[in-house]
Parts: C-alpha cells; sequence; structure tokens
C-alpha cells in the first residue's frame, strides 16, 4: 500500500520535473551539452550523516568552549561546501553526444550506446549513466576525450520503447552530494516479442529428404562472385578478389534450406496477439536454427521468403512493431 | 555489489589510517586493553582482506560489543563524558571493523575517526600538537577521496594532493565561520568533572608533610602589563587564602559567610591581563589586592579578596584586572573575623604558644611585635631548603626548636601561627611571587616553581598588611625564582659564547608563540568577536550585525569558489585564436544562432548577422579578421586583441537589450 502509493507519487514527480524541464529547456536534442543549468544536486544520505556529525561536533566545542574543535568542524564543513562545487562541476560540461541502440528481446536486458564527450582540461572521474530505471554504470571520460559505453537498458514492453529519462549522475568527490541532469527522449529501441509457444510451425512446401535451393538470395553458403552492381553491399565486395584483380566483384551466396515455412499470423495459435508474436518470434528464431526458408505474413505487412540473419532482423522487427502506427515501421 | 579484493583492501588501508590518525592521541590516557583490542580488531580485520575470509559471525560481534560496554562500564563506571566515551568509541570502531565490508561501511568509519580526533582536541588543544591534528585532518578527506572512488582506484599521491587541494580551498570559508560564528557563552550541559590531576596550589597547605618540594617550570599564569610593572618585591600574586589551622594543616575556610572589610588603595595603579592555565580549581589570581576585574562575569570576590570563578578552571582563561600593592583599611575588624584569625587548636604547639606570648608581653605594639617575631626568624640559624625534613605532630615546635630548615610554607605557618597566639589576627596566603619576563612575547611567565606562601597580619589603623617571613630568611629567594639553581646555570652559560642565551631566546619565543595562541584562538571568544568586529569598524556588535557580515562573507566565499573552479570547465584549447573564435560562437549561440557543427566561420557569420542585421559591421569585421587570420597571413601579423575586442562588443550588446 505504502509502497504504491510511493510509486505513484514517484511518478507524478518524475513527471512534473519533465514538464518543467521542457518548459524550462525546451526538448532534448542530440548531442546534449551539459549545461550548469542543466545539473541538479542534492546531499547524499551519507551527506546527512556527515551534516548531522558536524553538528554534533560543533555543540561539543560550543560546549567545552573549545576553539580547535570549533575550528575542526568549520573546516569539514567548509569542505563539504567546497566538495559540492566540486560535485556539480564534475558533470556539468559533458556532452552527450550520441546514443546508439539495438534491438533486445522483451524481458532481456539491453544495452545503449552512449557516447560522452568531455571537451573541457578538467578529467571527469565516476560519472553514472542510468537509463530510467535499470542499474547504472560508473564511467571516467578523461580531460578533452571521447568515451562509448554500454548502458543497460530493460525493454518495458514490446516494439518501440523510448527511454524517457536518461540520467547521467556523479558523486564525486567524497560521496557528499550527487549531482545529475537528466536527458529526456534522447534515445528509443525496439523490443523484440518474447518468443515463447511450442505449436508446430505451417509449410508451404514439405522438404522431402533433400536439400532445395532458395529461389531468393540468402547469406549461408558462399555461391560464387559475380560482377559487381551499384548498390551492393561494401560487405558483400570480395575485397580479397579487387586486390588481385582490380576488378570489383560481389560474392554471392545461396541459402541451403531443409524446409520453406509460411509463418501465417492467422495460422497460429495463441490466446491473445502478443501470445501469438511470441510464437511467431520463436517460429523465426526455430526457423532461423534449423536453416529452414521462411516467409512472415502479418494483417498488415508480409516479409518474402527469405533466410539469414538480415532476414532474421526484418521479420523480427515487423512483428516488434506489430500494431504500432505505420511511419515507424518503414523507419 | 562485491568489491574486488584489490578494491577492498586499498579502501581498508585507507580507513585503518584514518582510524589510527584519530586515535594516536587518546593512547596515552586510554586504559591499555583499549588500545590492544583496536589494534587486534585491526590486524585481524587486515588478515581477513589479505587471505580473503570470510568475516567474523553476528554473534561473534554482539558478544563484542556487549563485552566492550561492559569493560567501560567496569572501568570508568560510566558511559558518559569524555573519557568513556572516547574508549567506547573506539571499542565501537574496532567492531565496526570486522563488520565493514561496502563503502558506507568505510565512510562511516572514517567520520568516526574524524570524531575521535575531535575528542583527543577537547583533550588538548595547544600549538605543539597543532600540525599533528592538521595532518591527522588532511589524513582523514583524502582517505574519503580514495575510499570514496567508484570505479577504479585513486592514487595515493592524487588522494592526498586532492584533498590538500579542497582543504586549501575550504580554508577561507574555515576562518570565516572561526571569526564570525556567534559564540554562546557557557556550557549547555554540564561537563563530568574530570579528575585529572593538576599541579599548583591545594585547597590545604602542610609543609611539614613534605619532604621534597619538586619544583616544576609548568606555566601557571602569564601576565601582561599594560603600563610599567611593579617591581619584583612587589610582585606577590595572590591566590588561596587559608584560615583554619589544626596544629599541622592550613585549610581554607569553610564558611565564606564573613565579612569583606573595605579598602583604600593609593600608590599606582597596575592594570594588567592575566592569561591563566586551566587547574581545575575555582579561584584565579591577582596582583595583591585587585580593585576592578572584566571579563567573564561570574568572577567575585570573597571575604579575603580572593577572587573567585564560577566554576573549576578546566580552560585556559584570560581576564583583565586593575590592582594596587598600597591599601589601607581604617575600620575596625569585624569581630567574627578577628576571632576566626585567631583561632588556634587547644594544646597543640606549646613551646611556640609560650614563645609568642613572651615576646607579646615584651612588645605590646602590633608593628614592634611583628619585628620582634621576625627578628627571631632572622637571628637564629634558620635556612631556606626546598628539602627539609618531616616535621611532627606539633609541627612549628618542631620548626622552630628543631630542624629550622624549611622553604616559604613553614616560615608563613610558623609565623602566623605566633601571631595568632599572641592574640594578633593573622593568616597565610598562598600564591605566586615573582615570574621570568618574556622579552619576545612582551608578558611575565609565572610558572609553578614561582609558588609562595607568606602571611597576612591585621593592624588597627591600616588594615590587612602583607608579611613574608620567607624574605628575612633567605632575601634572595624573592629577588630571583625560588629556583636559584636554573639562574646560576643562566648566568654561567652567558659567559659560554652566548649558547644558553641563545637557547633561552628560543624558549622565549616558543612560550611567546604559545601565549600568542592561547590568547588569539584558544580564549577567543564573543569579547574578542565584539572586538575584531569593532576593528574592522562596525559600531556596537550584535548577533544581527555578526548574521549578516557571516552572509556577505559565505556569499562573497560562494562566488569565488564557483568562479575559480569554472576555470578549469573552459574547453581545451590552446589555440588563442581558436579561444577567441569559440568566444564569439558562444556568444552568438547564447543569441539563439547556435554553429552548427558542420559549417564554417563565413557561412556561420552570415547566418548570424541575418539574425542579427544591427551588428552586421561588427561581425563582418570580425569573420573578415578571423579567416584572414587563420588561413591567410602569419601568425604575428594577427591582431588578436582587436579581435577579442570586437567579439566583446557583441556580447556587450546581448547585456544591453
Amino acid at each position: 500500500m505504502l509502497q504504491r502509493l510511493r510509486h505513484t507519487l514517484r511518478e507524478k514527480f518524475d513527471r512534473r520535473m519533465r514538464e518543467w524541464s521542457l518548459k524550462r529547456l525546451g526538448p532534448d536534442r542530440l548531442p546534449l551539452a551539459i549545461i550548469r543549468r542543466r545539473v541538479y544536486i542534492l546531499p547524499t544520505s551519507f551527506g546527512v550523516l556527515y551534516a548531522f556529525i558536524l553538528f554534533g561536533m560543533l555543540l561539543a566545542g560550543l560546549n567545552y568552549n573549545n576553539n580547535l574543535a570549533l575550528a575542526l568542524a568549520f573546516t569539514l564543513g567548509a569542505l563539504a561546501i567546497v566538495a559540492m562545487h566540486y560535485c556539480h562541476r564534475n558533470l556539468a560540461g559533458l556532452e552527450l553526444q550520441a546514443i546508439e541502440s539495438e534491438p533486445v528481446f522483451l524481458g532481456q536486458v539491453g544495452t545503449l550506446r552512449v557516447e560522452l564527450l568531455n571537451p573541457t582540461r578538467l578529467e571527469r572521474l565516476d560519472i553514472e549513466i542510468r537509463a530510467g530505471d535499470s542499474t547504472g554504470i560508473i564511467v571516467s571520460v578523461p580531460a578533452g576525450e571521447r568515451i562509448r559505453c554500454d548502458v543497460p537498458v530493460v525493454a518495458q514492453r514490446r516494439g518501440r520503447n523510448r527511454v524517457v529519462r536518461l540520467a547521467l549522475a556523479t558523486r564525486f568527490p567524497l560521496r557528499l552530494f550527487r549531482a545529475w541532469a537528466w536527458a529526456y527522449d534522447c534515445a528509443e529501441f525496439v523490443a523484440y516479442p518474447k518468443p515463447a509457444g511450442s505449436a508446430s510451425p505451417p509449410l508451404i512446401a514439405p522438404a522431402a529428404g533433400g536439400r532445395h535451393d532458395t529461389p531468393g538470395a540468402g547469406d549461408e553458403d558462399f555461391a560464387g562472385l559475380r560482377e559487381y552492381h551499384k548498390g551492393d553491399s561494401p560487405r558483400s565486395v570480395s575485397w580479397k578478389a579487387y586486390a588481385r584483380t582490380g576488378q570489383l566483384l560481389t560474392k554471392e551466396y545461396s541459402g541451403a534450406a531443409r524446409r520453406w515455412l509460411l509463418l501465417d499470423w492467422n495460422n497460429t495459435p495463441g490466446a491473445d496477439a502478443e501470445a501469438r508474436l511470441s510464437q511467431l518470434a520463436r517460429w523465426v528464431l526455430d526457423a532461423e536454427r534449423r536453416s529452414d526458408a521462411y516467409a512472415l505474413s502479418l494483417p498488415d505487412v508480409r516479409v518474402a521468403l527469405g533466410i539469414g540473419a538480415a532476414h532474421q532482423d526484418r521479420c523480427l522487427l515487423a512483428l516488434a512493431l506489430h500494431g504500432e502506427p505505420a511511419e515507424t515501421v518503414a523507419a | 555489489m562485491s568489491e574486488l579484493p584489490r578494491e577492498s583492501l586499498y579502501r581498508l588501508r585507507w580507513t585503518l589510517l584514518a582510524l589510527g590518525a584519530g586515535l594516536l592521541p587518546h593512547v596515552l590516557h586510554v586504559p591499555l586493553w583499549v588500545t590492544a583490542g583496536v589494534i587486534a580488531a585491526a590486524l585481524w580485520r587486515l588478515v581477513i582482506a589479505h587471505r580473503q575470509r570470510p568475516l567474523p559471525g553476528r554473534a561473534l560481534r554482539v558478544l563484542g560489543a556487549v563485552l566492550a560496554l561492559i569493560a567501560v562500564l567496569a572501568s570508568y563506571r560510566t558511559i558518559n563524558g569524555l573519557d568513556a566515551g572516547t574508549a567506547l568509541l573506539a571499542l565501537m570502531a574496532a567492531l565496526k571493523l570486522l563488520e565493514t565490508k561496502v563503502l558506507r561501511d568505510h565512510v562511516l568509519l572514517i567520520l568516526i575517526g574524524c570524531f575521535l580526533l575531535l575528542a583527543a582536541i577537547l583533550y588538548d588543544q595547544s600549538l605543539l600538537l597543532l600540525p599533528y591534528y592538521a595532518l591527522a585532518t588532511w589524513l582523514a578527506v583524502a582517505a574519503l577521496c580514495a575510499v570514496t572512488r567508484e570505479s577504479g582506484i585513486m592514487p595515493w599521491r592524487r588522494a592526498v594532493a586532492m584533498s590538500g587541494r579542497m582543504l586549501l580551498q575550504a580554508a577561507p570559508l574555515a576562518v570565516l565561520l572561526f571569526l564570525l560564528f556567534p559564540r554562546v557563552p557557557g556550557p549547555f550541559w554540564a561537563m563530568p568533572n574530570s579528575a585529572r590531576a593538576t599541579s599548583g596550589l591545594g585547597d590545604e597547605m602542610s609543609p611539614g608533610e613534605i619532604s621534597d618540594l619538586t619544583l616544576s617550570d609548568a606555566p601557571a599564569f602569564r601576565v601582561r602589563f599594560h603600563g610599567p610593572a611593579p617591581s619584583p618585591i612587589e610582585r606577590y600574586w595572590r591566590g588561596p587564602v587559608m584560615h583554619d589551622f589544626d596544629g599541622y594543616t592550613w585549610r581554607r575556610a569553610r564558611s565564606p559567610f564573613l565579612p569583606r572589610q573595605p579598602l583604600q588603595f593609593s600608590g599606582p595603579r597596575y592594570t594588567y591581563r592575566v592569561m591563566l592555565e586551566p587547574n581545575n580549581r575555582t579561584w584565579l589570581f591577582a596582583l595583591d589586592q585587585p580593585a576592578s576585574w572584566m571579563g567573564d562575569e561570574s568572577v567575585f570576590q570573597s571575604f579575603d579578596y580572593q577572587l573567585q570563578f564560577s566554576r573549576p578552571v578546566t580552560q585556559p582563561l584570560s581576564y583583565e584586572l586593575a590592582s594596587y600593592t598600597r591599601h589601607t583599611s581604617d575600620v575596625t575588624l569585624a569581630l567574627s573575623v578577628r576571632r576566626r584569625e585567631t583561632q588556634l587548636p587547644q594544646g597543640r604547639n606549646p613551646r611556640s604558644v609560650q614563645l609568642a606570648t613572651a615576646l607579646r608581653a615584651a612588645n605590646p605594639d602590633v608593628p614592634r611585635f611583628v619585628r620582634a617575631v621576625l627578628d627571631v626568624f632572622a637571628r637564629e640559624r634558620f635556612t631556606y631548603t626546598l628539602t627539609p625534613p618531616k616535621l611532627d605532630q606539633n609541627s612549628i615546635d618542631d620548626f622552630l626548636f628543631n630542624t629550622r630548615r624549611g622553604f616559604c610554607g613553614h616560615y608563613a605557618s610558623a609565623f602566623t601561627m605566633l601571631m595568632r597566639a599572641a592574640g594578633v589576627p593573622a593568616r597565610v596566603v598562598t600564591g605566586y611571587q615573582g615570574g621570568v619576563y618574556n622579552r619576545v612575547g612582551g608578558y611575565w611567565y609565572v610558572s609553578q616553581a614561582d609558588a609562595h606562601a607568606w602571611s597576612e597580619v591585621w593592624l588597627d589603623g591600616s588594615g590587612w598588611q602583607r608579611v613574608d617571613p620567607t624574605a628575612v630568611v633567605a632575601p634572595e629567594r624573592l629577588e630571583r625564582g625560588l629556583d636559584s639553581e636554573f639562574d646560576t646555570q643562566a648566568a654561567n652559560a652567558d659567559s659560554w659564547l652566548g649558547t644558553a642565551d641563545w637557547l633561552r631566546q628560543i624558549d622565549f619565543a616558543w612560550d611567546a608563540a604559545n601565549t600568542w595562541w592561547r590568547d588569539r584562538i584558544v580564549e577567543f571568544d564573543r569579547f574578542k568577536q565584539e572586538a575584531l568586529l569593532e576593528w574592522l569598524g562596525i559600531a556596537n556588535p550584535d548577533w544581527g550585525k555578526l548574521g549578516i557580515l557571516l552572509a556577505a562573507g559565505f556569499t562573497g566565499f560562494l562566488v569565488w569558489i564557483t568562479f575559480s573552479l569554472r576555470r578549469e570547465l573552459r574547453p581545451r584549447t590552446s589555440d588563442p585564436l581558436l579561444a577567441v573564435y569559440e568566444r564569439f560562437c558562444r556568444t552568438a549561440a547564447r543569441l539563439g544562432v547556435e554553429r552548427r557543427p558542420e559549417e564554417g566561420p563565413i557561412d556561420y557569420g552570415a547566418r548570424v548577422k541575418r539574425a542579427l542585421p544591427e551588428a552586421a559591421s561588427a561581425i563582418d569585421e570580425f569573420i573578415a579578421g578571423f579567416t584572414r587570420a587563420r588561413y591567410l597571413a602569419p601568425r604575428d601579423a594577427v591582431d588578436l586583441k582587436a579581435l577579442a575586442r570586437l567579439a566583446r562588443t557583441l556580447a556587450r550588446r546581448r547585456t544591453s537589450t
């Protein structure tokens, strides 16, 4: 009960802060400079304890009329003020340059690749980066350098997940204060449906023992070289051949599928849409593992028969974005 | 989050260092078993960390805590107060050490170390220990820096440098707080009286008991005269007055509800300041007869003119006084006082009583009788010595007719007893006599070796007058110090190429430094605070003005620290030309035209110009100057200052709009 109340209060507070930030600083866009106006700071629990102990020292010094004891209390108090400025400064001036994301299955911990730039001559130690409510990571950014780090992120739902709030925080030095800055809506990532279900997939044409070449090109087995056409991926160019002959040639692969599967939304068992999507995701992964060629048919999207990692990603993305606005699917 | 063994060991070492620095000053006064316990716990914890063993179980730790509590209770009879509290805190820190696992435990232990350091300061705030306290504080802050690093390990040099820098930056605010924080007088809660041994004068005096008077050069108090100082022969510092005699021991009056005889002063008035060492007693010392006193309002004067303090002097104490060395009292002595000051035990020291009665019969006039008694001391073979033989129960008889060897206490005691035996009101006054002048500090240093005892006799018509029988026996005692050996040494050494004089100078300088420290820092109170404010030109300082000044100073500090730290936030550009350009970009960005990453100076300048048509010429000039300097002209032909000026005009425009 109390926890729920706390949760709602917390949510309300977060929403308020977000609205306030939007009003005060405008929508956040990358690259985002953590200017001083963005940095908030409050004492940590240790800072509060420290304050209590200093108060005790002050009382003892006054009670015993001991000026040196007072001097110690004042020195430690002034130190806290200096530490507060150090802490604030440790964050201010950093730049959040870019955030890349990779798709993740719902229920698994994914990563955001965050790029931080420290354009100043001050080394930034112990910067915590945290996406939403996931556990953060702690990094240091040397003076004038740029670092990339993987920040764990947990998908809340299938489909496109916005990282509502990316927090950069620091308690350096002395841990008396925690300075933080929030970047709102700067990153998103796709969560594939969680693979589940145990039904067997429907077949288009049963593979009668032998191997059938797929009509579409796959990327499983190397088939040969052909002339380079504009638009071919540089990755599929045979650079070895180029070095030998000076001619651009593209490597061709043929998928070696055992079966052809049609993964059709309408033929998928499942209590609701999510269950069906989970089953379809399971089938996609199974098919890929068994080297079966597969096509996907959803109410609004169709993916032609194919095989290979790129095909799998295409299918999973279609599953992930099922039911979401069309333009996001196209993106 | 589990720690890596290397990090945990590293943190543990820093924590132990900080804790040890807080504990070290207590080793001398805490029982040995406490020190042993703490060291054992620290070693145990280190072994655990090195071998990566599990920490001791909860049951063991609880048992340890209970045992520690019982042991402290058994040895102090309380867990309250500074002594027992320190021992308990040290033991609890040792136990905490045995469950220290996460970062929070470490920082807590370092804070405990700081608190132990505070306790050490409460024990002793002498100048000698100041460097230690400063270093220990630094160490604690360095430990906090090192221990709180979250990713990776901070090299110890870096921790020391960083904490030192932070402490230096904190120093101005600390000084400000020290000078301006309102000083509340008096303790808020009763402090348990610590029964530490004190040297110096006591509540009673039994000369017969002492066979070896060891003199210490420890200070009793220091005096700074605001005008000329009285001659050595007049420098009698009155302390506790002894009234009750049982034939062997003199004691202070138990019931001091007696009338104080008014005094008429004459001769020079001496104004001075006494800086008293803590002695755990309630009496204050003054030159002869104090006429007025200033400072703490809790000073009062008892019927025998002795200055009293409302509580034991446990901290160094200073007070301003004005005294006269010449005084009379023309009233008649109150009967109650006369009875008191002539009281003697029945049947003790019969031979002395006989002597007194005989002398009094021959000299009915009191001054002549006093002279006659002093003549006895002068005529007979009395010796002044610091190693007198012990005396029997009739101590005065034994001394006057048998041993005839003694120090000031013996002579004052015998003389006063003879006076009383003849019906003349008399009492023993203890205090100090003399003092050494410190040329460096400009004050008189009165040490425990200057302790002295003399008599006061009531003369009708002139009141209580001082008689010092020791002066008759050993006049040189008053001219120099009691410790004549010291002076002969110094006199000899003067001829030794002046080495000892040089040493003495150092001694003087050190004592002067101590006195300055004591006077300015240790005894800084609200009176000195007010004096400081008045010196700053603030009339009638009160708490309100203090608060305003404190707030203003604090704001000033915040501004200073903000700007001094911001300097390091500037971008990493070493090229001054680029710095000027960046400044231009920053200003334009603030005006709403942010440079796109791919934009060159000419395109950007054009865009800024479109947004700020009124500054077009200045922008044109700047961009032209910058591009020429950057891409065309040789470096030394660039007029950087003119460019910077142009960038500034743009910045100024922003503030004016």
